[in-house]
């Protein structure tokens, strides 16, 4: 129909759009300037998230800062975690809980014993049972990969990576039932990617039928098996302690014991990569605002291009609000693209990343988690708004200035 | 009645300031025609402009319908813009992104009086009026400059304006005889205008 009606808003709007659409090339630049910085914003924001997720995982699987065993005990300090080597000697299981020391925020105690002819893998196939509480442990459950939907329950192991047995099914050790509860993710630690886990409980009830190398071969059950008895301590410090008083208050509280603390590279390369995220994290505000500044620059260029078209609308009634309002909306709009534009591009980035760096990262044996989809969805859109009020933010100045000015000075300066 | 006193308007520019109006009195009765007349630069469009309410005085009031329009907030004064002033600039005045229809109905829609309908009517009629029935949809780059001032004052008659502002002569029209005056080219378009109902 000749005449279709419209309302004052979608004139509005549509006085905005056209605005764009008469400077195409100018418009294009801006959404491509904008779309570069919501992909950075993007991009970094999830990707830094997933890297501190990464971290926090991969140190929380590190399981402890140190470990407390018997002088004289075999260690292997893993580049993932601190393990202990099955040995015969044992500490007390409430050492550390008697001593109560304040530089000792949390520890997990274990008790590993190296089997053989138990019934798992091949006849002569040597086996660690790792017993620990699953109260108190925080070094073996972050590790688990996959599990069945249920808590730990008496009788459930946990396999090493390597342990191919179906979840849920049966496994038989020396000759009695067990549940596998679920699977440790790869820890590049051989013993454990083979080792079996359960609660102390269920290895202790092994005892009487355990004749491993470390029993004798027939004779008594290995010490560790005995009850108040474990292989050793995971220690993570309290807040604020270090790993030197740590060492000092263990030692001069436990006798018989020795104090195997982490690889202080991995402690330099989490501090490292702190910064390195403070500093994306800095780069992207001082990109947040260029950008402002940029979208204030030349809109400012737009509003004086548009003096007349504005001061016609201020003399044929348009009210200040008005006139700011179209020119917030043609910003947005713009902008608002731009951010779009960028989230194509930042997904577009992320799987680059993750056919490359990430790829690699995992076949080191290095985790990468990625954000959730929910929160990855969040910043998508949090991108697009943000973009959006770059462009509100960077109009508004030009914008109320010129909605400030008479009517007749703007139809007049325009020439 | 409008009314102005001592009203003064001065430019700051890179030379000093400019004087374009010097204490001018006047009273114009309501249905009263007058014309403000000189030579260029004599400053009649900014006296215009001030008793329009485009641009503040450096000094002096402007009343009319005894509201002093200079003291009104920014919202009232834009109101009284709209409502009791139709505005026939000199220079094109279309917005170019707008139908010819959509530029006739704005004030009206900014003013939000009527129903959006009766406001699309009511600038069909006008624009039909001025000889534009057939441009309704038109983009103003599609009509010649005549056309554009024949739509320029549908919209200024839009709202039924107590006071009209045309600040140019009359466009040439094949419907109206070249002979007729400007005085009474106004006259006669203000009051058909005026006994238009919504």
């Amino acid at each position: 129909m000749a005449g279709d009606i419209r309302g004052v808003r979608w004139l509005l709007i549509s006085l905005a759009l056209q605005n764009l659409g008469r400077r195409k090339a100018r418009s294009l630049l801006l959404i491509a300037a904008v779309a570069i910085g919501s992909a950075v914003v993007f991009t970094g924001a999830t990707l830094m998230q997933s890297i501190d997720r990464s971290m926090s995982v991969g140190f929380t699987r590190m399981g402890a800062d140190m470990m407390v065993v018997p002088e004289g005990a075999l260690t292997n300090i893993a580049a993932a975690l601190l393990v202990v080597e099955p040995t015969e000697l044992v500490l007390d299981a409430d050492a550390l809980a008697k001593a109560n020391l304040a530089s000792v925020g949390r520890y997990a105690a274990q008790k590993i014993v190296r089997v053989e002819h138990s019934g798992i893998g091949s006849h002569h196939d040597s086996v660690d049972l790792i017993g620990f509480d699953p109260a108190r442990d925080f070094t073996i459950q972050p590790w688990l990969a996959e599990r069945i939907n249920r808590g730990l329950q008496p009788g459930d192991v946990i396999l090493g990576a390597e342990r191919d047995a179906p979840l849920g099914s049966q496994l038989l050790i020396f000759g009695k039932p067990h549940t596998v509860y679920g699977r440790l993710g790869r820890t590049g630690v051989g013993t454990h990617e083979r080792g079996v886990f359960m609660p102390f409980a269920t290895l202790e009830a092994l005892a009487a039928v355990i004749h491993g190398p470390m029993s004798g071969g027939g004779g008594a059950p290995p010490a560790a098996l005995a009850p108040g008895k474990v292989t050793g301590f995971l220690v993570e410090l309290a807040p604020g302690a270090t790993a030197l008083q740590a060492r000092f208050a263990i030692l001069s509280a436990l006798s018989g014991a020795r104090v195997v603390a982490g690889d202080t590279t991995l402690s330099g390369i989490r501090q490292g990569l702190a910064a390195l995220l403070d500093g994306i994290l800095a780069l992207m505000a001082l990109m947040f605002v260029s950008t402002a500044l940029m979208v204030s620059v030349l809109f400012s260029a737009i509003v004086t291009e548009r003096k007349g078209e504005l001061g016609l609308l201020k003399a044929i009634g348009a009210r200040r609000g008005q006139v700011i309002g179209m020119m917030v909306t043609e910003a947005v709009l713009a902008t608002g693209v731009g951010g779009l534009v960028g989230v194509a591009l930042g997904v577009l980035m992320l799987r680059l990343f993750e056919r490359s760096l990430v790829y690699y990262l995992e076949k080191l044996g290095v985790p990468f988690v990625w954000l959730d989809t929910p929160r990855t969805i969040a910043f998508a859109v949090g991108a697009i708004v943000l973009a959006s009020v770059i462009g509100a933010l960077g109009v508004l100045y030009p914008a109320w200035r010129a909605s400030r000015r008479d009517a007749y000075d703007l139809v007049r300066s325009e020439g | 009645m409008l009314s102005c006193r001592r009203l003064r308007k001065t430019y700051v520019t890179e030379r000093g300031a400019v004087t374009a109006v010097a204490g001018i009195d006047l009273d114009v009765e309501p249905g009263r025609f007058a014309a403000i007349i000189g030579r260029s630069g004599s400053g009649k469009s900014s006296l215009m402009a001030m008793l329009g309410g485009l641009s503040r005085p450096s000094d002096g009031t402007v009343t009319v319908e005894g509201i002093d329009i200079w003291r009104l907030s920014e919202n009232a004064l834009a109101a009284f813009r709209n409502g009791k002033i139709g505005f026939v600039f000199q220079f094109a005045s279309l917005l170019p992104t707008l139908r010819l229809i959509d530029n006739v109905a704005l004030p009206a829609m900014l003013g939000k009086r009527p129903a959006a309908a009766d406001i699309y009517a009511r600038a069909s009629s006008l624009l039909g009026r001025m000889g534009l029935r057939d441009y309704l949809d038109a983009y103003p780059s599609e009509v010649s400059a005549g056309e554009q001032r024949r739509a320029v004052i549908a919209r200024a008659l839009i709202n039924h304006p107590p006071w009209c502002w045309p600040t140019s002569p009359p466009p040439t029209s094949t419907s109206r005889p070249r002979s007729r005056s400007w005085t009474s080219f106004w006259a006669s378009t203000a009051r058909r205008a005026r006994r238009s109902s919504w």
